[in-house]
């Protein structure tokens, strides 16, 4: 034994066994740092690492994740995170905890050095927010001229078609009245006439009665056409007038229409709309992006595994390929079950400090086979109560859902779009929201006491009383219905606000439409008064022919009586 | 060169039992074909700090194979991923890997698992080789070298020198 064993040797080892327990808190530090920053693509690093080996827990202190977008800046700090952990799981890389404490949670913190990693890609921001200028729909009338013009003019088309209808019915009349007086005819009339008052003789006498008879038919046939021209010309009459009548009224009846066309209609308007769509859209548009994090970390860690499942040996020398073999029970990098949360989040624009907890925090939710849920209350001077919870489950789809419940939530100051802004207000709001695969449903109460609702700009400067009515509501409800997708997201706001708006809004736009209806049929009256002018002409030419009408029918009826 | 050569000649004529020779040579040759990332590197290095084995003879030859495994690198990961890819071990592997502390090992990576095969295929007859050459050098070789013109040369040679400083 003597000869194999070197006794100075095993306090040798005991010695380096002692050294690795004082080292390993550092080496334990260094380790997390570099699977973190390898995990999350982005710097992750650590103040200190402490273990207690009798409690077999971990305590890490000062924990920094940088924001891969912004390097000087760190995504999430975490002041203290104490883990019970398994130390076999920790040895082999897994951060495994029954119970974990994660205390002084805070977002965006500027850091003192930058987290840019070498591998990291800048990826140019694409998002395009679009700052649509916002009107009150309805209530800016359009100018008149751009309005009312010849091309697009219904009275204008009416006169043109009461022209066309004069023009046509004199060339009618002219020409059949024409063919009636045909002076050749009623001399050939007259000639056949006295050709059969000439007959003498018995023979003579009855080969002019079939002539007699012959022309009387003729005239007859005259006669009738005399009559029928007649009746004609007296319905074309009774038409002009009645034409005349209806532009006379046509200006009237234009504008009426025109004024439907441009929407200026009151009791449809969506103020509320208007007022917390923008507002709505940018809060969906948070929700997508804190999805999009989510699916980001699962695809890196996706990545992370695929890439250690490679099969074929790495050429590169002294590292070698690990092939991966199946686990019976495959555990996640980072998996903690139960977890007491606290922190602020002043850093993503929101007054609140948080405390709640959190269970099946991990990076592989596959892996856990549990969803993640956070329930937190949070705490503000502003808020009397607040909680909100959150679920995600990425084990098969992409489901998130969101429930909150805030009570008295003070506002100052809450600039809203459309130029609106909250003085103040007490806000109360539920409501739940959920994602299915950019699938979004939701529904969301609010209600708004103690409101003072403000607005600025020139939006209500012509609508003094619009202003005022809304500034004078001291309770406004809203429900929000959300669906469509998390792209293209449909709001429907329904709310008190609607109807007081409205209700001032008909009184506003009903005195308005008053003096602007008169001004667009003055200016259609205006427009074609010279054509009315020239058309008097035409009328009295055609209507003079009644008399030459009426003559003919006089005339078949003379010769008529002769024979 | 001429140092490693003395200091070689000097293991060889001295005191020390061949067997903690040989034991040096083979964990020398254990420790330089193991890559460091292997929790049995550790292993082996405590193993060395326990048993009698000649420290500097271990370390000469532990660079040795340093070279020789940054040599027979691709021949080593070959090896490794026959053995972990061959289907009637697949069994074996598989309960390995429910086990944390196979997991420590990296017995799943081609250059460890390729490094352990060739440290447990080499151990015994380079174990056993040495021994005996060490014997029957003591034995036959080291008196007739002595005698040798050339051993005489060498004596008022700089490798003497250098050997007898080592020696002192």
């Amino acid at each position: 034994m003597k000869d194999i064993i070197r006794w100075p040797g095993i306090v040798f080892a005991l010695l380096l066994v002692c050294l690795e327990y004082f080292l390993l808190e550092p080496l334990l530090k260094l380790m997390i740092e570099e699977t973190g920053s390898r995990a999350l693509s982005t710097s992750v690093t650590l103040d200190t690492v402490q273990i207690d080996w009798s409690e077999q827990s971990l305590t890490l202190k000062g924990l920094e994740v940088a924001d891969k977008e912004h390097p000087m800046t760190n995504m999430v700090e975490v002041d203290h995170l104490a883990l019970q952990i398994d130390a076999l799981d920790a040895l082999t890389g897994h951060l495994i905890s029954e119970q974990a404490n994660i205390l002084g949670i805070q977002f965006n913190t500027p850091r003192s050095e930058s987290g840019v990693q070498d591998s990291t890609e800048k990826t140019a921001d694409k998002s395009s927010e679009s700052d649509d200028p916002v009107s009150l729909p309805g209530l800016d009338l359009p100018d008149i001229d751009s309005l009312v013009s010849k091309e697009n003019s219904l009275t204008y088309k009416r006169y043109q078609s009461f022209r066309q209808y004069l023009d046509e019915s004199k060339v009618t009349y002219k020409a059949r009245l024409a063919a009636l007086k045909d002076k050749q005819k009623i001399a050939d009339y007259k000639a056949r006439f006295k050709d059969i008052k000439k007959a003498k003789g018995f023979m003579e006498i009855l080969n002019s009665a079939s002539k007699a008879k012959d022309l009387k038919n003729d005239i007859d046939k005259d006669l009738s056409e005399a009559q029928q021209l007649n009746r004609d010309f007296k319905q074309t009459k009774k038409e002009v007038k009645r034409r005349i009548a209806e532009l006379k009224n046509s200006p009237q009846q234009e504008a009426d229409q025109l004024l439907k066309k441009v929407g200026v209609e009151n009791g449809t308007q969506k103020i509320s709309q208007l007022i917390f769509g923008p507002e709505m859209k940018a809060h969906i548009e948070n929700f997508k992006k804190w999805i999009n994090s989510v699916n980001d970390s699962d695809a890196n860690t996706d990545e992370n595994t695929e890439s250690n499942n490679a099969k074929k040996p790495n050429p590169e020398r002294g590292k070698g390929v690990f092939v991966q073999f199946s686990q019976k029970n495959p555990l996640p990098l980072v998996w903690f079950k139960n977890t007491q949360l606290s922190g602020d989040l002043s850093g993503i624009g929101q007054e609140f400090s948080f405390k709640g907890t959190a269970t099946h925090l991990t990076d592989q939710q596959t892996l856990s086979g549990k969803p993640t849920s956070l329930d937190l209350d949070l705490k503000s001077d502003l808020v009397k109560n607040a909680k909100v919870d959150i679920v995600v489950d990425i084990r098969t789809d992409q489901k998130l859902s969101l429930s909150f419940d805030v009570i008295q939530y003070r506002l100052d100051q809450k600039p809203l779009s459309g130029n609106f802004t909250i003085d103040s207000a007490l806000l109360d709001t539920q409501g739940s929201i959920s994602s299915i695969n950019d699938q979004l449903s939701g529904n969301i109460n609010a209600e708004l006491n103690a409101v003072s609702l403000k607005t600025s700009g020139d939006t209500f400067k012509k609508y003094p009383s619009i202003e005022q009515a809304l500034a004078d509501e001291e309770h406004i409800t809203a429900k929000i219905a959300l669906e469509g997708t998390l792209e293209a997201p449909k709001i429907d706001i329904n709310s008190n606000l609607d109807s007081i708006f409205n209700s001032v809004l008909k009184k506003v736009v009903d005195a308005q439409l008053a003096g602007y209806k008169v001004q667009v049929t003055e200016k259609i009256e205006t427009m074609i008064q010279q054509e009315l002018n020239s058309s008097e002409s035409s009328q009295s030419e055609l209507l003079g022919m009644g008399g030459d009408i009426a003559g003919s029918q006089d005339l078949f009826k003379n010769l008529m009586g002769k024979l | 060169m001429f140092t490693i050569l003395a200091k070689l000649l000097q293991f060889l004529n001295s005191n020390q039992n061949p067997h903690q020779l040989a034991l040096a040579v083979c964990f020398g040759l254990a420790i330089g074909l193991m890559p460091g990332f292997s929790i049995l590197l550790i292993l082996l290095l405590m193993m060395v700090c326990v048993i009698k084995a000649n420290l500097s003879l271990l370390v000469l030859v532990w660079g040795l194979f340093e070279a020789v495994a940054y040599i027979a690198d691709p021949a080593l990961q070959q090896l490794g991923y026959v053995l972990l890819s061959a289907e009637p071990l697949q069994s074996i592997w598989f309960s390995l890997a429910q086990s944390n502390f196979w997991a420590l090992t990296a017995f799943n990576n081609t250059l460890v698992m390729g490094s352990t095969l060739a440290i447990i295929a080499l151990w015994l007859p380079v174990y056993f080789l040495i021994r005996v050459l060490i014997v029957k050098y003591r034995q036959k070789i080291q008196d007739t070298f002595k005698q040798f013109k050339i051993t005489q040369l060498l004596k008022g040679s700089k490798i003497f020198h250098i050997y007898q400083r080592l020696g002192n």
